[in-house]
């Protein structure tokens, strides 16, 4: 197996990203009409500190903000045009980010559904500044599924959720069988 | 046949009651462990273990005297240690994880070994101690951190100790990729181990230590076939253990130079070699050593040692009994004899006498329990496969009638083995039998038996479980049946719940796998081809017809209630595993319940959360399968009652501290309480004092709602009544809390009795009562308390009206440095109990009344702990009022000297003086006393503080911070008083 160091490379250097889109995670469960061609991507966020920028490359250029990048563990929802996706780089700070080797980090946005990528785990060692960290794209798509269920029952109820991230897994498919027929039984 | 007389007594020495044994004496490190001798041969070297306290010993062979050389705080831990020579040691262990390397330099003082720590690079470790050339070791030190790369060094000690590399002879600094340098000092032949991590694969190369050529001895790569090399039998062959070309690992010989595997030097029919020895000059085999019933055995072709194995197992009367290290003079030995129910124990063997001594046993409060042996049970199942199982029964008396079906992890190339097991003995001591079985897939049955397992997980595999289970109840009664497994152990339990549903009453997963695709899905590294290869050979290929035989797809039918056990940080078994079969149970109204701990991967590393799991798992059991709880089992006395309740008392500690556990103040109170009735001292104290927090919330919320509702209406009226039963409520609790309180200081918990010596001092929640104050904390210092508990009687002594009063006694325990020998023993003096001797000088000083005789004796205590004189002294340059920290001068300063302050919380009020006094060797002390007059002219003690210092001290001052809860309409005096109690100042201020 890889080591998880060598999928990721920290500069300290300061880079532009005057392109990309500031993104923020939707705070209301209304179920809105999407534009053409789009879709709710899901991520999760677990970082031991709080990051400065998620950057993610594509189809569109896409930057999440320290507002969605608290320490501990976050969700974020957000409408984006369908399409393929990457996570590009993690800023720890204005002048320290992380580039994530190409070809690991990569999902797909499907329109009209709810795509959970999955959870990025953030683990970063040294206090004033970040000597090291590992990071991986997990699939939690359970603690996903109950924030969708606590957070936004209206969106759940009226899109299908699938999972987008690295590999295959039908989980959403078969929790969604589950809930129908929990329902039928109510 | 000496040894064997001797032996047997000890043996048969040991009668014990069929009890629960409580965690602490299972899971915990063994009394004794990495023994050997030095290279003198005058003493024993062990890692000890007592209570919290670990050291590392030396035990002098003549008088068998103790000496610790190393102790080892509760954050290290010893790793290895090796004799450098007689006199030197070099150490490696963690402090808090991260890895430290020292030598331990030793020397004699009146008879007793002594040493001197010396610390050494982390990233270097001795390769040998060169017995041919005792001026000299070999060292290898790591050239980069992350990746194999040792470089060799022959260099003195002394060269070590300084670090002096470059001053050291490089006896190896080419060869790139070196994980490991070792060193054959028969043969003079260095070897060299080199990794190429990308393409898995390994070198091993070899030369004399004098030559630079290195020759390839083997080379290793990562597929099937197991190659462990045993020695040279010449120049150009080895022998090797492998399963290249037979089923079983065989010994088999290997040609050096075409690196190819030659014929079969020795075959089990049944079992996997898994070691070997050969003669000193290769010619022939000495031993081959095999697991077989589950315990380690060897075949010896050598009939002198065969004799002497015979010999030595005889003696120990059943017990498996092995040599562990000869002494250098080859007089004396270490033997290791253990059992399936015995974790095992060290006897010294002189060869002279030929007699054994006990050194110790590994666990010697397990002498007081009945350790149960395990059956071996070899049981053909439909299929017409053998398997061999492991039956640990409870005795007939202790029999719970329940099955506990206990599937090992793996699955594949892992076993069970039958020796000693801490979780075995746990449960079986509770009443419960506990069955393991080497299904197919299992180590050391051979490659046929091995491949057998691979993608068969919820098949062939649970089907051999189940042979096994049906083939035991058909021998045994049970009434009911639980399944309980680590890793694939937890998918194989909720499999065995789904497929037979009706037979299991239970089903325990711990970090298991629930979701057979989720394990090529995990994350992102898990959907990589690499790793998902090395998936697919043990579990099949990546399919959607997983979901068949996953647990989280077929949960429906399952009966049992499920327990779930994880790691949040679980990355093996990923917690979302977990976290499906959970969510799936509830949605389908399955009864689940889970214990995920934070911070945890795949299994607990330390024995305190081993010993919370396996205490979780007992009391899950116990309450999902309706049973008696284990202190009610016959033969549980009191002691044991209070032992076992620890167990519970850790439950409670998990639910109430931040710790790995979720934080659960209902069921926390609940375990406390729990373990309080069964004698858990202190369990009351942290029920009483919650029940006191509890209560004096409701008190306050009570409190509230009358001030916030005064001068309303009547409708109020039924609020009003509510608030008066919440009142009512709370002294309640705060009455249950202290008599728990009391309780708990009568079982001899310290901090209980200290705890209501100090409520019924200040009479806050019980009335005030001066003699009921001392005899909790004379209760808290019999129990052990430090010193404090001391200090405060002594304050009780000094305070208290008659016939309490006692100046002589109050000084005799407040000088702590002179205490009674017995006092300094049971009640230690830390900085705590300094600060609070401080605290009850001035206090006694700024409250109490004394003749001259008694300020004498209490004279006598500030002469013998400060060496300060009651001399004339007077005060000069005093200034007064509100006063502040210089940082730039590092000093007290006035800053406002007003008469009156209006309002100011939290204002810093004190004095600034100059102090002259005679006498140049003393020291002199002062009591500041800080008085509040009311309206009514009336003079109260706000607080004291007690200050010393010598000729020479600068910056003399007394403060004192007007907190929130002070009545500003008043004055507040400062009386700053000599040890005579003569007033040598005086100053005043008004608050508004």
């Amino acid at each position: 197996m890889k080591p998880l160091i060598s999928l990721v490379l920290i500069l300290f250097i300061s880079t532009l990203y005057g392109c990309a889109q500031k993104i923020e995670g939707i705070s209301k469960d209304v179920d809105k009409q999407l534009a053409e061609n789009s879709g709710y991507l899901l991520i999760g966020i677990d970082t031991n500190r709080g990051l400065h920028q998620l950057f993610i490359g594509g189809t569109k250029r896409l930057m999440l903000t320290s507002k969605d990048l608290q320490l501990g563990t976050n969700y974020i929802l957000v409408d984006v045009p369908a399409g393929k996706y990457q996570i590009d780089d993690i800023k720890f700070s204005r002048y320290s980010r992380l580039e994530l080797e190409e070809g690991y980090w990569d999902f797909v946005v499907k329109p009209n559904q709810v795509s959970y990528i999955g959870d990025l785990y953030v683990k970063t060692s040294g206090s004033w500044y970040v000597s090291s960290a590992q990071v991986l794209l997990e699939n939690r798509s359970t603690s996903a599924l109950l924030f969708l269920e606590r957070e936004f029952p209206n969106i759940l109820n009226s899109r299908e959720v699938r999972y987008s991230g690295p590999g295959e897994d039908k989980f959403f498919e078969y929790a969604e069988q589950l809930s129908k027929a929990e329902g039928d039984v109510l | 046949m000496r040894i064997a007389f001797t032996l047997s007594l000890l043996i048969l020495a040991c009668f014990c009651e069929a009890a629960p044994i409580p965690g602490t004496e299972l899971f915990r490190a063994p009394a004794m462990s990495q023994v050997t001798f030095s290279p003198d041969a005058r003493f024993i070297s062990a890692l000890m273990v007592e209570g919290d306290e670990r050291r590392l010993s030396l035990i002098g062979l003549d008088k068998k005297i103790y000496s610790d050389i190393l102790a080892f705080s509760p954050s290290e831990r010893l790793i290895e240690y090796i004799w450098i020579d007689s006199q030197t040691i070099f150490v490696e262990y963690t402090v808090k994880g991260q890895t430290r390397k020292a030598l331990l330099i030793m020397s004699e003082k009146d008879g007793k070994p002594h040493s001197r720590f010396v610390l050494l690079p982390e990233n270097g470790d001795i390769v040998d101690t060169l017995p041919n050339d005792p001026q000299h070791i070999l060292y290898a030190k790591n050239k980069y951190d992350h990746k194999p790369s040792y470089r060799l060094y022959k260099m003195t000690l002394d060269q070590l100790i300084n670090w002096e590399f470059k001053q050291s002879n490089l006896v190896e600094k080419k060869l790139k990729n070196v994980a490991i340098f070792t060193y054959d000092a028969s043969s003079n032949s260095l070897f060299a181990l080199t990794v190429d991590i990308d393409n898995g694969t390994a070198k091993v190369r070899y030369r004399p230590l004098n030559k630079r050529r290195w020759k390839l001895l083997i080379e290793l790569n990562d597929s099937d076939t197991s190659l462990t090399v045993i020695g040279f039998i010449d120049n150009e062959k080895l022998a090797v253990l492998s399963n290249q070309n037979t089923d079983k690992v065989a010994l088999y010989e290997f040609d050096i130079k075409t690196q190819k595997i030659g014929k079969v030097l020795y075959e089990h029919p049944k079992y996997d070699l898994i070691g070997a020895e050969l003669s000193d000059d290769g010619d022939a085999i000495k031993l081959v050593r095999y697991v077989e019933n589950g315990h380690s055995r060897s075949h010896f072709f050598d009939i002198a040692l065969s004799k002497k194995e015979v010999l030595l197992s005889s003696a120990f009367k059943g017990n498996k009994a092995i040599t562990t290290v000869y002494s250098s003079d080859e007089r004396h030995s270490i033997v290791f004899s253990f059992a399936a129910n015995d974790p095992g124990a060290y006897y010294l063997y002189d060869k002279t006498s030929n007699g054994a001594e006990l050194l110790t046993e590994l666990y010697p409060e397990l002498l007081n329990f009945n350790l149960r042996d395990t059956e071996v049970l070899k049981i053909k199942g439909a299929s017409g496969v053998e398997v061999e199982a492991y039956l640990t029964q409870p005795s007939s008396e202790a029999s719970n009638g329940v099955l506990l079906v206990m599937p090992h992890g793996g699955p594949i190339g892992v076993r069970d083995f039958n020796y000693f097991d801490g979780e075995v003995q746990y449960f079986v001591s509770r009443g419960f039998t506990v069955l393991r079985v080497n299904f197919r897939g299992s180590e050391g049955y051979g490659k046929q038996f091995l491949n057998s397992g691979k993608g068969e997980f919820g098949k062939a595999i649970e089907q051999d479980i189940t042979s096994v289970v049906n083939m035991v109840k058909k021998l045994h009664k049970f009434t009911k049946t639980c399944a309980i497994g680590t890793s694939y152990g937890g998918y194989s339990s909720l499999m065995l719940a789904i497929k037979h549903p009706t037979d299991y009453h239970c089903a325990i997963g711990r970090y298991g796998i629930y979701d057979l695709p989720l394990l090529f899905n995990g994350n992102n590294l898990k959907v990589l081809e690499q790793y998902r290869k090395s998936v697919t050979e043990v579990v099949g290929e990546f399919s959607e017809s997983l979901t068949d035989y996953s647990p989280v797809y077929l949960a429906q039918v399952l009966q049992a209630p499920v327990l779930l056990i994880a790691g949040r940080a679980d990355r093996i078994a990923d917690f979302e595993h977990s976290k499906r079969m959970e969510y799936v149970l509830n949605k389908l109204g399955k009864q689940v319940e889970t214990l995920y701990y934070k911070n945890t991967g795949h299994g607990q590393e330390s024995w305190y959360w081993q010993r919370h799991e396996v205490a979780y798992t007992a009391d899950y059991l116990r309450r999902t399968l309706g049973l008696a709880d284990y202190h009610q089992m016959k033969g549980v006395d009191e002691e044991l009652t209070q032992k076992l309740a620890a167990d519970i008392a850790l439950l409670a500690d998990g639910y109430k501290f931040d710790n790995k556990v979720e934080n659960d103040s209902v069921l926390a109170i609940k375990l406390y309480r729990k373990a309080a009735v069964m004698g858990e001292g202190r369990s009351a104290y942290n029920l009483a004092k919650q029940l006191i927090d509890d209560g004096k919330k409701l008190m306050a919320e009570s409190e509230a709602y009358v001030g916030a509702t005064a001068g309303l209406s009547s409708d109020t009226e039924k609020g009003m009544n509510l608030s008066s039963q919440s009142r009512d409520e709370g002294k309640e609790l705060i009455q249950e809390g202290v008599s728990w309180a009391d309780k708990s200081s009568l079982l001899g918990f310290s901090s209980a009795g200290y705890w209501l010596g100090l409520e019924y001092e200040s009479g806050v929640i019980v009335e005030k009562s001066w003699q009921k104050s001392l005899n909790y904390f004379t209760a808290a210092a019999d129990a052990g308390h430090d010193a404090k508990s001391l200090v405060r009687m002594g304050r009780v002594h000094c305070l208290a009206p008659a016939p309490l009063k006692d100046v002589k006694r109050c000084s005799e325990l407040l000088m702590l440095t002179e205490l009674e020998p017995e006092l300094k023993k049971n009640n230690e003096v830390t900085d705590e109990s300094r600060k609070t001797l401080r605290w009850a000088l001035a206090d006694i000083y700024a409250k109490g009344e004394f003749s001259q005789q008694e300020l004498t004796l209490l004279q006598g205590i500030v002469k013998t702990e400060y060496k300060a004189s009651p001399v004339k002294i007077e005060l000069d340059d005093v200034e007064f009022g509100e006063i502040e920290y210089n940082f730039r001068r590092g000093n007290y300063n006035v800053t406002d000297d007003a008469d009156a302050f209006t309002g100011m919380s939290g204002l810093d009020l004190g004095a600034t003086f100059e102090v002259k006094f005679e006498c140049e060797d003393e020291n002199v002390a002062l009591i500041g006393r800080w008085l509040k007059q009311g309206s009514d002219g009336e003079l109260d003690v706000l607080a004291s503080v007690f200050i010393w210092g010598d000729h020479q001290m600068e910056g003399w001052n007394v403060r004192y911070t007007v907190d929130s809860t002070a009545d500003f309409d008043s004055k507040l005096i400062l009386e700053i008083r000599d040890l005579n109690n003569t007033v040598l100042a005086t100053r005043a201020v008004e608050l508004h």
